[in-house]
């Protein structure tokens, strides 16, 4: 088992791992441990902006919805939108980077190109922009936030199958006659998904960030409840000023704990995969 | 030279593919634009003929690209709709009270980050060096606009947390007018300060580390230097090379840092301009900004990169 290997040296790995694992889990039981249907509104005076009680434990919103409940609605899409798009910027990625790496020539500079060209883009104005044009959905969110994360992961594959594509055993494998396909596939691959999965949870950090991002400007799926909608929905109420702190603290709190859990999660991967890494820098 | 040309012709291409991407994404909006534009009940199609005449939307796609591209190098980014005045003009009166509020805040985060950096490589392994990056990675995942509300909540008793300046005030002096208005940016300018010096430590951290383990810092050892001079004359200037690179890694923090804290204070600038282009779905002013930051990152690329070829000349030879 590598992944015992990989946690076994790093505490805060460790850590990551764990913390990750409670949020997961209740993101997927969410809807039998919420206490109250997150769209419920108060039945009473008392429960509007109400702060943390004992039938509230995280208090109330201007009207009166239990906002526990919307935390924990609101995991499900954070790590789903998180998870969502950078799977697609790894897959968008890795095959750019391994087609321009294993080819070289004319597609490599073309296709680095393009990358140069998205990395020299603002991707987050470019992400409002197509939200902002093609419509609010959950699903355009990850193809915003997906197509535009994919260059540095595209980069560090294509470094990779340089020096993998000069190893014996795909010259061997060349000689005895294997197709591009398969030596791209077979040989190439399973060399360079470590060091990819190392930087998509990295990727994953990014996007949890970028989706809260989008919902604070108001281009979140306003049908869903996110950790970024719900500190909107504060904002807009005004509760910084009002200290109504139980409103937005949770969410923000939310966000910034599963973002260190995957960082520290990157950093175990990476040391582990990148032996440059290791003792000498040594991140946490 | 050479270099030099490679990147100058890399950037005009992408400055052109950024137009390309610029004019494809406003045609492929559902709807149609004359219908966005006058928003109202009892259009005829006479009128819609008239604006798509008007706006040259019925000559073929390439006359377009080619009207656009020409309309934009002579400045003209389109109409707002909601201000009904030229985009261009709203742009730079909005940029230059960004540009107070984001100079500042860089030259903190750059410093503070630094300093860190620098320290937590120098006491690597020890308990200074896991705090420091405990509190660098810390702030570097939380989201801009949740710390300024907590600052808003905390410190709002303590300093002004809307706007540039407080309305209807007379100024005696200019030194009244720069109280107000540090008063006013203190809180904005140290939120993007936290949360952006996190990149410019752990680069600056990572890098000073390589460079202490170099040979030449054991030999500068050796020969008895004390340990601040070689901090001082050999490692960290070496180590600072990358930070110059770092500007196009930065600003997507940065953009996405001053749109929200912009909007989170209220601030004149830039940020709540797209904010306000959101809700109002006022795509010309969008478009313009996209254009607008899209260009600056690609020339805050270009320069970086130059500056570095010319202090580091191992950049050449790659």
């Amino acid at each position: 088992m590598v992944l015992i290997e990989v946690f076994k040296g790093s505490v805060f790995g460790k850590l990551g791992l764990i913390t990750l694992a409670f949020f997961v889990l209740v993101a997927l039981i969410g809807p039998y441990i919420a206490p109250y249907d997150p769209w419920k509104t108060g039945s009473s005076a008392d429960e509007i902006l109400s702060s943390p009680t004992f039938s509230h434990p995280l208090g109330t919103d201007e009207l009166g919805r239990d906002i526990l409940s919307q935390i924990i609605y609101g995991a499900r899409i954070s790590l789903l939108v998180g998870f969502a798009s950078a799977s697609i910027a790894m897959v968008v990625g890795t095959t750019i980077g391994v087609l321009a790496g294993y080819f070289g020539g004319k597609l490599d500079a073309l296709l680095m190109r393009v990358v140069d060209v998205f990395l020299s883009m603002p991707f987050l104005i470019l992400a409002i922009v197509v939200v902002a044009l093609l419509g609010r959905s959950l699903t355009n969110i990850m193809l915003a936030i997906g197509l535009t994360q994919w260059t540095r992961t595209a980069r560090i594959t294509r470094s990779q199958t340089l020096t993998v594509k000069e190893r014996v055993f795909v010259l061997r494998g060349r000689a005895l006659g294997a197709t591009h396909f398969y030596l791209m596939t077979r040989h190439i691959l399973p060399n360079v998904l470590p060091l990819v999965f190392a930087n998509t949870t990295l990727v994953i950090s990014l996007s949890i960030l970028s989706e809260a991002f989008l919902s604070f400007l108001g281009l979140g799926d306003p049908t869903k409840f996110s950790w970024g909608i719900t500190i909107r929905y504060a904002f807009q109420t005004g509760a910084a000023s009002m200290g109504a702190w139980w409103y937005f603290l949770p969410a923000g709190l939310c966000i910034m704990v599963v973002v260190l859990s995957f960082t520290f999660i990157s950093n175990a991967l990476d040391e582990y995969f990148n032996p440059k890494l290791r003792s000498k820098k040594r991140m946490i | 030279m050479d270099y030099l040309r490679k990147r100058a012709i890399q950037s005009l291409v992408t400055i052109f593919l950024i137009l390309v991407v610029n004019f494809v994404l406003f045609r492929v909006i559902p709807g149609n634009p004359v219908r966005i534009l006058i928003r109202g009940p009892g259009m005829t199609q006479e009128i819609i003929d008239k604006y798509t005449k008007l706006f040259g939307l019925n000559k073929p796609l390439h006359v377009q690209f080619y009207r656009y591209i020409l309309e934009t190098f002579q400045g003209n980014l389109g109409i707002s709709f909601s201000y009904q005045q030229p985009v261009m003009g709203i742009l730079l009166e909005r940029l230059y009270n960004t540009l107070i509020l984001l100079f500042p805040a860089t030259l903190i985060s750059i410093g503070l980050g630094m300093l860190l950096g620098i320290i937590s490589a120098w006491k690597r392994g020890s308990k200074i060096d896991y705090f420091l990056q405990i509190f660098s990675l810390g702030f570097w995942s939380i989201p801009t606009f949740w710390l300024g509300m907590i600052f808003i909540m905390v410190f709002g008793g303590y300093f002004a947390v809307g706007g540039m300046s407080t309305p209807g005030m007379d100024y005696p002096n200019l030194f009244a007018y720069l109280k107000d208005l540090f008063n006013h940016m203190f809180l904005p300018a140290l939120t993007l300060a936290l949360i952006m010096h996190g990149q410019y430590f752990m680069i600056m951290r990572s890098q000073l580390i390589e460079e202490l383990t170099e040979s030449y810092t054991q030999t500068a050892k050796a020969k008895g230097l004390a340990p601040t001079s070689i901090l001082e004359k050999h490692t960290v200037p070496n180590a600072m090379l990358p930070m110059t690179t770092l500007i196009s890694v930065n600003i997507a923090i940065l953009i996405a840092g001053f749109i929200t804290i912009e909007t989170v204070f209220s601030w004149p600038g830039l940020g709540t301009l797209i904010y306000k282009a959101i809700l109002q779905r006022d795509y010309p002013i969008l478009q313009g900004v996209l254009l607008f930051l899209a260009v600056s990152v690609v020339f805050a690329n270009f320069a970086a990169d130059i500056i570095y070829s010319q202090i580091d000349p191992r950049v050449k030879y790659e």
